[in-house]
């Protein structure tokens, strides 16, 4: 049985791949997802392998039922995103996601905080390298407020993970079951890559400015080794049960206002994943396997949503609701493909989304958190409203744009991406017994009760009457939505002002100085008797009568009244000397 | 959408809400939530809720001007190498 972290192949083919020909780099980016599959099934629970590294116990490798649920997952993510990506032709996007889904295995496999931190890191500037290389001001802007706010989450962390190291002297990543500064630091730091609200804000900002590839990637892993995190670290932590709920809402509200579909598509990670943290702070092994079924099974129909709204953006280049409309009969099968991901996340039964959230719902249940269940009920209503009306009635149906098409035709990776995420999507929703199988804890639960699938088609079947009454008030509108990232970006301009200006108005003030002493000194050069005992400057009368003329006649005056004081000088020295004593 | 989808629509509509008035899924409510055909009015209700009180907010709070930002912004940055001008998709 090997022994290996999952990571190896992602960063021994990122190291490999610039090696290959350019034309098969993307075929040889499958390699490192299948290799990493394999891995996996040799992994055997518990294994664990430790590291001495500078006086610590490192444990790069630690294997329970928790970390596995997410290997999986990441290793096919990564493998339907290379299929997406199969026509792409940039080494550099493709080394960035090879880092980062390593970085991200890396994280979920590590059992001390200190490997945890270092993959973390890693994540943070892969990740933001996906946004940089859609290029632009806009995706260079967007890709360096990414990389700030996941320094300052990392720093968040860090500052934990020392804090924590110094008092406990432990550096083991497992339950934190006591308050201190060290574990809300570390818990802010894991809040902020699970984009809990007002810690989201880069997520809404970035993933809509990534290119088409990479916000496919973007979507699957960051959050999601977030809710690793903090289902390892924090669960039964009652905080996140509100936390959760009021994320689950927040979203929804953000994707109404939302014209960018990405964007819509974003805040709605930050709904779903408000269903996991609910489910981490139940706490309870049913909130667990809630939130880490969800965790699988948002991966592939979010997944799934990303590859749709890229392949709009592809076509036509546009991203906005207000831009696009009509599209559909040029882009039959992505229509139909990206539905069979908006039933998923809506819940629609024999749809992978129906069997995860139930898992989660009936968690609170169970602890008599009814009014949870209930606004959780509620989000989901807004999340079919979103991404399985709004979004395609106004992308794919409905009015056409003012502005024409000229769509390009998709290339058949990013379809077949698409149907490999949709036909597992749909196997999860038949088979649900296959997910549960591999949850952190047992679990015997049969989501297609009569009442389950009645009350979840009653629920959304109205949803769809009242967007169908209420349709025309729905439609993209030309406006941003003010979101927390405000505090950042809008003092940024009084920021710039008092930084970068400040210091440049400084700098020409003092050279403006500068000058202006060298140019005082050069006059006095030029005349200096005339300039220290107020003699007007002699002129030669001869030569020009401009006063370039005049005034270089002078100098050569005073400049030989100068060598002969200077001469009358070392005379008058040398005979002082001479005549000394001795 | 074409007719048959709304037939298909109608029946399911009617079909969810009939089927629970006849069969009930809890025979002895005590909770809101446990009457029959609630989860019908949730998904009406709850729908129209979000749509109204979202616009609101965005309406009366935190919808900007698209230029909103980046009308302030500073000079172009300097490039990093490798990210040309203009966008990729």
């Amino acid at each position: 049985m090997s022994e290996l972290p999952p990571l190896l192949p992602f960063f021994a083919g990122a190291i490999l791949l610039p090696l290959i020909p350019r034309a098969a780099r993307a075929w040889f980016f499958l390699l490192p997802p299948l290799a990493a599959l394999a891995m996996l099934a040799g992994l055997e629970d518990g294994t664990i392998l430790t590291v001495p590294f500078a006086g610590l116990e490192l444990v790069p490798l630690r294997v329970d039922r928790l970390a596995m649920v997410f290997g999986w997952i990441f290793s096919i993510a990564a493998f339907i995103g290379g299929v997406y990506a199969l026509h792409l032709r940039d080494t550099g996007q493709q080394i960035a996601a090879l880092l980062y889904v390593g970085s991200a295995l890396g994280a979920i496999f590590s059992g001390d905080l200190f490997m945890l931190f270092v993959f973390w890191e890693i994540m943070a500037v892969a990740s933001a390298y996906l946004v940089w290389a859609r290029g632009g001001s806009t995706g260079y802007r967007s890709g360096m407020r990414y990389i700030f706010v996941h320094l300052f989450g990392g720093s968040l962390l860090l500052g934990g993970i020392l804090l924590h190291y110094g008092t406990t002297g432990s550096l083991a990543f497992d339950v934190f079951t006591t308050q201190t500064v060290a574990t809300w630091l570390i818990l802010l730091g894991f809040a902020l890559n699970a984009a809990i609200p007002p810690l989201h804000a880069w997520l809404a900002d970035a993933y809509p400015a990534a290119t088409v590839t990479g916000a496919v990637f973007l979507s699957a892993f960051t959050t999601k080794t977030a809710v690793y995190t903090l289902a390892r670290g924090f669960p039964g932590w009652e905080i996140l049960i509100p936390v959760g709920v009021f994320m689950a809402l927040y979203g929804v509200v953000y994707a109404v206002l939302a014209d960018d579909i990405r964007q819509l598509l974003a805040y709605h990670i930050v709904s779903q994943v408000g269903y996991m943290v609910t489910g981490v702070g139940l706490g309870t092994e049913m909130g667990i396997n809630g939130a880490t079924g969800h965790a699988f099974t948002h991966i592939l129909y979010k997944g799934l949503l990303f590859m749709g709204a890229g392949a709009v953006l592809y076509a036509t280049g546009r991203s906005k609701l207000s831009e696009l409309g009509a599209l559909g009969k040029y882009m039959p099968w992505t229509v139909a493909l990206y539905m069979v991901g908006a039933f998923s996340i809506s819940g629609f039964p024999f749809f992978s989304g129906f069997v995860s959230k139930a898992v989660t719902l009936e968690a609170a249940e169970l602890l008599s958190h009814y009014n949870v269940a209930m606004l959780l009920y509620l989000a989901s209503i807004g999340t079919f409203l979103h991404t399985g009306l709004k979004l395609p009635y106004f992308t794919w149906f409905g009015p056409a744009p003012e502005q024409g098409y000229d769509p390009k035709p998709i290339p058949w990776n990013m379809i077949a991406a698409m149907a490999l995420a949709a036909a597992l999507n749909f196997f999860l929703g038949v088979f649900p017994q296959a997910l549960y199988a591999i949850l952190p804890y047992p679990l015997d639960y049969q989501p297609y009760t009569y009442g389950h699938v009645l009350h979840t088609v009653q629920l959304l079947a109205f949803t769809f009457i009242a967007f169908w009454l209420l349709r025309s008030r729905l439609g993209g509108e030309p406006f941003i939505a003010l979101d927390t990232d405000w505090f950042y970006r809008r003092p940024s301009r009084f920021a710039y002002e008092a930084g970068p200006q400040l210091v440049a108005r400084a700098f020409g003030a003092v050279e403006r100085a500068a000058y202006g002493l060298a140019a005082g000194i050069a006059r006095l050069g030029q005349d200096p008797v005339g300039r220290i005992f107020g003699a007007p400057a002699v002129s030669s009368g001869r030569g020009g009568t401009d006063g370039s003329e005049s005034r270089s006649t002078s100098f050569r005056i005073s400049l030989g009244a100068m060598i002969l004081i200077a001469l009358a000088c070392i005379i008058g020295v040398v005979v002082v000397t001479m005549s000394g004593p001795g | 959408m074409s007719r048959v989808w709304w037939i298909l629509l109608f029946l399911v509509l009617v079909g969810s809400v009939v089927l629970e008035l006849v069969r009930p899924y809890y025979l002895d409510p005590q909770h809101l939530w446990e009457y029959p055909t609630f989860y019908a009015f949730y998904g009406f209700v709850g729908c129209a809720v979000i749509v109204f009180v979202s616009k609101w907010i965005g309406k009366y709070w935190l919808q900007r001007p698209v230029d909103y930002y980046t009308r302030h912004q500073g000079p172009e940055p300097v490039r990093p190498a490798g990210t040309e001008e203009g966008e990729n998709v």
